[in-house]
């Protein structure tokens, strides 16, 4: 499971510690970061030339990329970056659930009115509450399963119609097959569940 | 045309000589503000009857996005940068809008300033003068005739070929098929 934790630079230091939260419990979780930048973003705080001379076309290119990979974003939006929403946007566009969490009222702000099936807002006070919602969403991530449409000429349907006699399930009878496949070459740590 | 004003009105008392500087430009350019919300912002902070805290954000976003979706271009003040900005944008360049980011602030210390997109021109400005000459440009450059345009276009016997037969099988003429394809190409989510 990859996440993309993404958040603004202004006042990154008061959201630091939010973020190692965030961070350290997608690694509890199993799953890693798109795009591991806090740490780097953490020295940098520290040394204003090196922010100053830091390349924003590269770290834009790298955050879009780390979009497009994850199977989930959340954005820590307390400091209303404007890359914040560009980057809500983008997942909202390639259909990435997406969790925004602040430490301010959401409904009083402009942001509140960003709609989207995939998207979640949540405000927190305190850094349990915010380990709480994230552990929330990054369950529902990881639980979810993966569908994938297979066409099949009529054919395939009669054969696996009739291995699936038993149960009447021709999707049960698939899961079996790519099962066997998936030991015969070694892949079964894959968790994704075929859905037909 | 049809053009997207957006900003942040945040500072509406400080910044409203340069919202008005960009609406006369683009009456002079012969253009329509898509959604005329700047005018009623300022009033509203002027009065400061009703605070922004107190606002009902929904239907102002979808206000926005719709007229996002109706415009032809889009322009953004980012002085004051903030999300709900950097989630427009973002929208427009999914539409396919050009799109002005324009501020007085240097883009240099921004993230922002990474984005790479042909149809997104970042400009900075300083006075109400140099506000004029970039959204005067900006605009002259997206103008094209509302009446169809016309070119010629080279192609191989191949792609003859197939142009011939889909139009024998569809009964559309070339360059409807043609048409089809790229409407189908710019509907395209990116990905």
């Amino acid at each position: 499971m990859l996440i993309h934790v993404t958040s603004t630079y202004r006042d990154l230091d008061e959201t630091m510690p939010y973020l190692e939260a965030i961070r350290d419990l997608v690694h509890q979780s199993g799953g890693s970061l798109a795009r591991d930048w806090i740490d780097i973003a953490k020295n940098k705080m520290q040394n204003e030339e090196l922010l100053r001379s830091e390349d924003w076309s590269y770290v834009v290119a790298n955050t879009v990329d780390a979009i497009k990979r994850s199977d989930a974003i959340i954005v820590e939006g307390t400091g209303y970056g404007f890359l914040d929403g560009f980057q809500v946007a983008k997942a909202l566009e390639l259909g990435k659930p997406t969790l925004f969490v602040a430490r301010f009222n959401i409904s009083k702000w402009s942001v509140s009115g960003v709609k989207g099936d995939l998207l979640e807002c949540y405000e927190y006070s305190s850094k349990s509450e915010l380990i709480g919602r994230i552990k929330e969403f990054i369950d529902v991530i990881a639980q979810s399963k993966a569908k994938v449409v297979v066409p099949i000429d009529l054919t395939t349907f009669r054969y696996l119609r009739s291995r699936a006699i038993n149960d009447d399930s021709i999707s049960t009878e698939l899961s079996k097959l790519l099962d066997e496949a998936c030991q015969k070459i070694d892949l079964s740590n894959n968790d994704d569940i075929i859905e037909l | 045309m049809i053009i997207h004003l957006t900003g942040n009105g945040k500072n509406l008392k400080r910044d409203i000589s340069y919202y008005r500087q960009i609406i006369k430009t683009i009456s002079e350019c012969d253009g329509v503000i898509a959604r005329d919300w700047i005018e009623s912002a300022y009033h509203r902070h002027e009065a400061d009857d009703t605070k922004d805290e107190e606002v009902d954000w929904r239907p102002i976003m979808e206000a926005n996005l719709d007229a996002i979706s109706r415009s032809d271009i889009v322009i953004i003040e980012a002085t004051n940068s903030s999300t709900t900005l950097g989630y427009q944008m973002a929208v427009a360049l999914q539409h396919k809008k050009p799109t002005l980011l324009v501020s007085r602030k240097s883009f240099k210390s921004h993230m922002f300033s990474g984005l790479r997109n042909k149809l997104l021109q970042l400009k900075e400005y300083k006075t109400e003068a140099d506000l004029d000459d970039i959204v005067r440009k900006f605009i002259r450059e997206n103008t094209i005739a509302t009446k169809d345009l016309r070119f010629n276009m080279f192609i191989d016997r191949r792609i003859y070929n197939y142009l011939r037969e889909e139009s024998y099988l569809t009964g559309k003429n070339k360059s409807e098929i043609i048409r089809d394809l790229l409407e189908r190409e710019i509907n395209r989510p990116e990905k």
